[in-house]
């Protein structure tokens, strides 16, 4: 079961570049349309596919949305212009490796352009839907705003579930039956929230279930101070589904190997030397030009990009990648495990985006899971009751397993605001709403309050990469939440409020929601 | 943006294309086509440029005269327009003459309006050969076009005459950074430069004051066009009618874009120039392709802001862009690539099999202006024209591009209508042989060595000439020499040509060897008439299939051979070696092995006619050095060609001036003839060996086997002990596309005082550029290459010798009952 889990946060005019919504048309460009347009190819082939998805639902509202629908196309024509001006200028300088990988980028974008336009139609989510009624994937929701849920007030959490489906049934018709928990982040609790409602399934990491140290050892724990909690060993394994203890609802649990496989820094595959160097561009044009060579090597000692190699490493890693998942359920089943599942999670944007071949390897290696004998691809949707219960830890896939990377001595102080603005839009309930402004100026408040709770924000900060930009979304929502309950409280909904709210509902348009009761529409 | 597109697919067969080929093609391509286009033709936005090749056209008239009549009726619906061209599809700037272009244009014309009733000043634009042009096919074409009526509208690849160049200090293009290490202030491009996105518009251009258009084609069009299929086995791209329509409007959006920057707003316009056969022959596929091109029709349809459009009528609309000069000179990349930069002379001259069939059309054209030449001296004398001026007259005469037609009319005024036929046949003979294919298709990286066409072309080269002799004895010329040391192949060292009425060869230096031996039946040699009566049949309207070959063939013309390449460095550089034949090694017998020593076989000879001899005899001396048992051994090799009528005698003799032990000479002789079917595509030759009253038993090698089984033919060796051969005779089949099936045969009688304890038979060439082209066309065997046996001669007392008698007979009814021992070379 490999489950790709899909994420950008909340964008759309919120600044287009160095940050903002280039990230979004970065993921749409190089991940999104060059992941369908292999699904698509595959089915055509014959060959059987059963991916799972999840979307989260601010990155369904930014796919769905007109506005973002043409900037994008902008912007392909943006990159289109960028990449014959580089291949010009390679040209010129004689540079004619670095000429054929601009002419390659060049061809790239038209054809992602094509693709959207005319096998698209400007819909991903459209196409997502299709390819769920035709079988192909499986597509799970997420959290309303992606937010961190272990740490959210119990409110809050019931917001980001209710809305996450409810966003869901808009663009899909249908209930989602599987939910995806950002960033893993789990906590004894949120099961019911998820059993209220109607969700079946829901995904953790390794450690979770099996105990022991967490997989994911990032490289900054020791800068950081941080000790990693080994968890108690359970005896259990991620190679069979369980059933929540008394609980009617079912955990998946991420297989260690296969994550590291992809992910691991030191031997992961994205770490070849003839793939792209995600690191290095050129800084005419921002194109990646170089591969990897090897990765101690600074970034003025790569050499160039070849497209033509890399295509063949991604086949040789996909061929290696099915082989060990063939070795891997053979020694499950040595275990005792009749018919072992094999979970792999990543995040969608890994394939493409980060890792520029990834979108070959993956299709490479639903080809080849397609033509073996010895495994199967399947969604969750397929699987049958679990068969065994289980308790599972307070955990996360990030850094140390648990909650560091979006709770730590950078990040209190922002909890400390999401949960005062919880409370605050918790008082806003009890007012009466009898003016469309005034049922327009809490909705927008509980828009506000949602995107406040996005995980992003507390991620950036605690990375220090993009950490002001973060900062500046936190405190633009939590001033607007501020301004918006107050004028709510003292009843001062003028004019000026008036207009100043008409360019909030403009800039944060996220989840068209009728009123703030949870009943409207999206 | 109203945006016009230009559909301009090319219908080809070559003229001698096998039966079977063209047969499938008809099937997969040219009849779905025709249904194809009778639906097309009722979309309103729909035109087609259609171009025939004159081979194509001439063989549909002949065999598919139906199909003929259902295109021309199309044509009345005004949705097809013609693309005018060349008769017989030919790279006719390797003509020695000036009058061909026009000569070929107006054959064409006449073809067209046979065939479809459209006239040449209808053609919406004129087809140039494989693009392949210079200056002067240009300026030619044009002014061809003038004098017929027609517009000079070519179309011609935008990456090859239309480069995009940027040039700036430091940059590749800085000569003194790359010659002296410094940087140019001023290399840069001065010229106004028009980018490729904006190259789709007329552009005008004038060579000589002879003003033509261009619209350029760019490749990417063709190579997308009903891109359904893998080319090679990583290669997933699909392109569907959806996706090549957004590229074509996308392109013309943006060509619209910077023309309007240019200052100029007129309507771009996009051509798409590819292969007919595309459709349904190379996909197999015919109603896949329909689907998709019906599909790419209606979006087009759909859309208001583009529509087909006609050459002529798109130029005639919206004008040109602005007169933009080509870079001329030059062929399209792809063809750079596998001709080393050199366009077709570098093909046709860079290669020694195709050089031959220049050297021997140049024979043809030789006597053929003697003859032409004559005939004006004949018409001035008789007129008593001769003036101050009669020789600027001759020369005006000669120069004049109607010089075919002019001599014709001189000759039916002088000589008769019958000796007018017999030149205009002969001219069209000269014509038929530059046709492009056997220089283009068989020196194609992706296709395989092609020799049929030319052993076919040749055959019929062979035949004009003599005719054309023939008329210049008439005309009171003297005839040809029987024997002439020239340099007949144009590589700087003489040759030695040997003529008679049943045989032509040409004897080399390097490696003592005969590069070239055509031979004619008896009945033909001797029969002018015949000759005649056989190239009218078969060239008037160019209907041949390899009949011809029951009366004479090319018995050494052989491929190029990779085992004798010299190659000077590995990334490339050398020079491709043909086989030819009466080569010879010197080997040493070590243990069944034979090992070869002192480089006879392709060291250079002493070559000489041997005086008084009437017959013609050729003497060629090698002389080298081999270690032997006591030290380094002189050894001479001496070989004779001796010509008599049906027969070619030949001498090996080695004279080693020392003692080695168990030293042979190994004569390689080798016949280009091979066995075809054009119909099944199973081809069949064997041997029939006679043993000699004496002698010990011989050691038959036999390489490369061919059976034709289930899977195709799967090849095998052969090792058997028999007796001492007096003679093999070499049978192979033809079976021919106009139901005519026979047998040719050569026979090889032996005579030599020396053992022979081995003889080895092998395909004459096993691979031809290796490494160069795809593995499996590289590949060669009896039936594209024809035979090499080489007896094994053992020198006694420090001499061998080995003398072959090698006649031929056509149509034989030589059966495999006859013989004692056969083997099947092909089976």
């Amino acid at each position: 079961m490999l489950v790709l889990h899909s994420h950008i946060p909340y964008v759309k005019r919120q600044g287009r570049w160095p940050f903002g919504e280039v990230w979004l048309f970065e993921a749409m460009a190089e991940t999104y349309i060059p992941l369908l347009r292999s699904l698509k190819k595959l089915r055509e082939e014959g060959i059987n596919v059963a991916l799972t998805f999840s979307f989260s639902p601010t990155l369904l509202e930014q796919l769905a949305s007109r506005y973002i629908q043409q900037e994008f196309i902008n912007y392909l024509h943006e990159r289109e212009t960028l990449a014959a001006d580089d291949e010009r200028y390679f040209i010129s300088r004689g540079e004619i490796e670095q000429a054929r990988i601009a002419a390659f980028y060049h061809r790239f974008y038209r054809d992602i352009r094509r693709d959207y336009l005319i096998e698209m139609d400007m819909d991903i989510v459209g196409c997502l839907r299709q390819l769920q009624e035709e079988g192909v994937i499986e597509v799970l929701t997420s959290a309303a705003t992606h937010a961190y849920l272990p740490l959210l007030d119990y409110t809050s959490l019931q917001y980001q579930v209710h809305w996450g489906k409810r966003v869901y049934e808009h663009y899909f018709g249908r209930s989602p039956e599987g939910f995806w928990l950002p960033e893993c982040g789990y906590f004894k609790g949120i099961e019911d929230i998820l059993i209220d409602n109607g969700f079946r399934y829901f995904y953790v990491d390794s450690h979770a279930i099996e105990g022991g140290k967490p997989i994911e050892v990032f490289s900054g724990e020791e800068s950081v101070g941080l000790e990693v909690e080994t968890f108690a060993s359970t005896g259990l394994s991620t190679y069979r589904p369980y059933r929540i203890e008394d609980k009617d609802i079912t955990v998946y649990g991420r297989n260690a190997m296969i994550s590291n496989q992809v992910w691991s820094a030191d031997f992961g595959y994205p770490g070849d030397p003839d793939y792209r160097e995600f690191h290095k561009h050129e800084m005419r044009s921002g194109f990646k030009y170089w591969k990897v060579t090897d990765r101690n090597n600074p970034m003025d000692r790569k050499l160039v990009y070849s497209p033509e190699k890399a295509m063949v490493r991604a086949g040789q890693h996909a061929h290696h990648f099915v082989r060990s998942l063939e070795e891997n359920s053979r020694e499950a089943v040595k275990l005792g495990f009749a018919a072992p599942l094999i979970v792999g999670c990543y995040d969608t944007e890994l394939f493409g985006h980060w890792w520029w071949e990834g979108v070959d390897w993956l299709e490479e290696v639903i080809r080849e899971l397609h033509h073996s004998a010895q495994l199967e691809m399947i969604t969750a949707n397929s699987v049958g009751p679990a068969q065994h219960e289980a308790q599972v830890f307070e955990s996360s896939w990030g850094m140390g397993g648990k909650h560091y990377m979006w709770n730590n001595a950078e990040t209190g102080w922002m909890w400390e605001i999401i949960k005062k603005v919880g409370q605050e839009y918790e008082t806003l309930k009890f007012l009466s709403y009898n003016s469309e402004i005034s049922r327009r100026t809490v909705t927008q408040a509980l828009k506000e309050l949602m995107l406040i709770q996005s995980s992003d924000w507390l991620f950036m900060v605690s990375n220090n990469l993009t950490r002001d930009y973060a900062m500046k979304r936190f405190f633009d929502h939590y001033t607007k939440l501020l301004r918006l309950s107050d004028s709510l409280t003292i009843g001062q909904l003028d004019e000026d409020f008036e207009s100043w709210l008409g360019r909030v509902e403009y800039e944060d348009d996220f989840l068209n929601l009728r009123d703030h009761s949870g009943s409207g529409g999206t | 943006m109203k945006g016009h597109i230009a559909f301009c697919p090319h219908f080809h067969q070559p003229h001698f294309q096998l039966y079977r080929t063209r047969e499938e093609a008809y099937a997969n391509s040219y009849e779905p086509w025709l249904r194809l286009l009778q639906d097309a033709v009722n979309l309103d936005s729909f035109y087609i440029n259609t171009h025939f090749s004159g081979p194509f056209l001439y063989w549909m008239r002949q065999e598919k005269p139906e199909y003929v009549e259902a295109l021309k009726q199309l044509y009345s619906t005004g949705k097809m327009g013609i693309i005018g061209g060349l008769a017989d599809e030919p790279f006719i700037q390797l003509s020695s003459r000036p009058d061909d272009y026009l000569f070929q244009m107006r054959e064409y014309d006449r073809l067209i309006q046979e065939t479809i009733g459209i006239s040449a000043a209808e053609w919406q634009g004129i087809h140039v050969v494989e693009r392949e042009c210079g200056e002067v096919l240009l300026r030619e074409l044009t002014w061809g076009a003038r004098t017929m009526q027609a517009s000079p509208i070519f179309y011609l690849d935008q990456e090859t005459f239309f480069p995009a160049h940027f040039s700036y200090p430091g940059s590749d293009n800085d000569y003194c950074l790359r010659h002296f290490g410094f940087v140019d202030p001023v290399s840069i491009t001065t010229v106004s430069h028009i980018p490729p996105e904006m190259l789709y518009y007329a552009l005008r251009d004038e060579i000589a004051g002879q003003e033509f258009f261009v619209l350029p084609v760019h490749s990417q069009f063709r190579y997308q066009l009903l891109k359904r299929q893998s080319f090679t086995s990583s290669d997933n791209t699909r392109i569907k009618p959806g996706h090549y329509y957004f590229y074509i409007k996308d392109t013309l959006e943006k060509a619209a874009r910077l023309a309007k920057e240019y200052g100029r707003e007129i309507e771009p316009i996009l051509l798409i120039f590819e292969d007919a056969e595309k459709f349904g022959q190379w996909s197999k596929d015919p109603a896949g392709d329909a689907q998709w091109l019906m599909e790419f029709f209606n979006l087009v349809e759909r859309d208001p802001d583009l529509k087909f459009t006609g050459l002529k009528d798109y130029l005639t609309g919206q004008g040109i862009l602005d007169t933009y000069p080509i870079s001329s000179s030059h062929s399209y990349p792809e063809w750079e690539n596998w001709t080393a930069r050199r366009g077709i002379r570098g093909v046709s001259f860079g290669d020694e099999r195709l050089r031959r069939v220049m050297s021997r059309i140049r024979d043809l054209e030789t006597l053929q202006e003697a003859f032409e030449d004559g005939v004006i001296t004949l018409w001035q004398d008789r007129r008593q024209n001769r003036s101050a001026f009669s020789g600027e007259l001759r020369e005006a005469l000669m120069q004049s591009s109607r010089r075919s037609e002019l001599v014709s009319a001189l000759i039916e005024e002088q000589l008769g209508e019958d000796l007018a036929a017999a030149y205009h046949i002969i001219n069209r003979v000269r014509h038929v042989a530059y046709q492009e294919d056997p220089k283009w298709a068989s020196r194609h990286p992706s296709y395989g060595s092609s020799p049929y066409y030319d052993a076919q072309g040749l055959a019929y080269v062979e035949v004009a000439l003599r005719l054309m002799e023939e008329l210049n004895n008439i005309i009171g010329l003297a005839g040809r020499k029987t024997l002439s040391v020239v340099d007949w192949d144009c590589d700087g060292g003489d040759e030695i040509v040997l003529e008679s009425a049943s045989q032509n060869l040409v004897v080399h230096r390097e490696g003592g060897c005969m590069i070239y031996h055509h031979v004619l039946s008896p009945q033909l040699a001797g029969d002018i008439d015949l000759g005649r009566e056989l190239l009218t049949k078969d060239i008037s309207k160019v209907s041949a299939y390899h009949s011809i070959h029951r009366h004479l063939v090319p018995l050494v013309f052989t491929e190029t051979d990779s085992s004798l390449v010299r190659q000077y460095y590995p990334e490339g550089g050398r020079r491709e070696v043909c086989r030819n034949s009466l080569r010879c090694e010197m080997v040493l017998l070590n243990d069944g092995d034979l090992q070869p020593v002192g480089g006879f076989a392709t060291m250079t000879y002493d070559i000489e006619p041997v005086n008084g001899d009437p017959g013609g005899v050729v003497s060629m001396k090698g002389q080298g050095i081999i270690e032997g048992t006591h030290g380094p051994v002189n050894v001479v090799i001496n070989k004779y060609v001796k010509m008599e009528e049906n027969k070619l005698l030949v001498t090996f003799q080695a004279v080693c001036q020392g003692e080695i032990s168990g030293l042979a000479l190994v004569p390689q002789l080798v016949l280009s003839a091979a066995p075809s079917d054009e119909v099944e595509f199973k081809p069949k030759a064997w041997m029939g060996m006679i043993p000699a009253e004496a002698g010990q038993d011989t050691q038959f090698t036999f390489e490369q086997l061919m059976v034709n089984g289930t899977k195709g033919l799967e090849v095998f060796n052969d090792k058997r002990l028999g007796p001492r051969p007096a003679s093999i005779d070499y049978i192979y089949e033809l079976r021919c596309g106009d139901d005519n099936t026979f047998n040719n045969r050569v026979k090889m009688e032996f005579a030599s005082p020396n053992r022979m304890p081995w003889l080895k038979v092998e395909p004459a060439v096993k691979h031809y550029y290796q490494g160069y082209v795809f593995p499996d066309q590289s590949r060669l065997g009896y039936h594209t290459s024809g035979v090499m046996i080489c007896p094994v001669i053992v020198l006694e007392q420090g001499q061998g010798s080995f003398d072959a008698c090698i006649t031929w007979d056509f149509d034989t009814s030589a059966q495999k009952t006859d013989y004692e021992r056969i083997i099947d070379l092909i089976k």
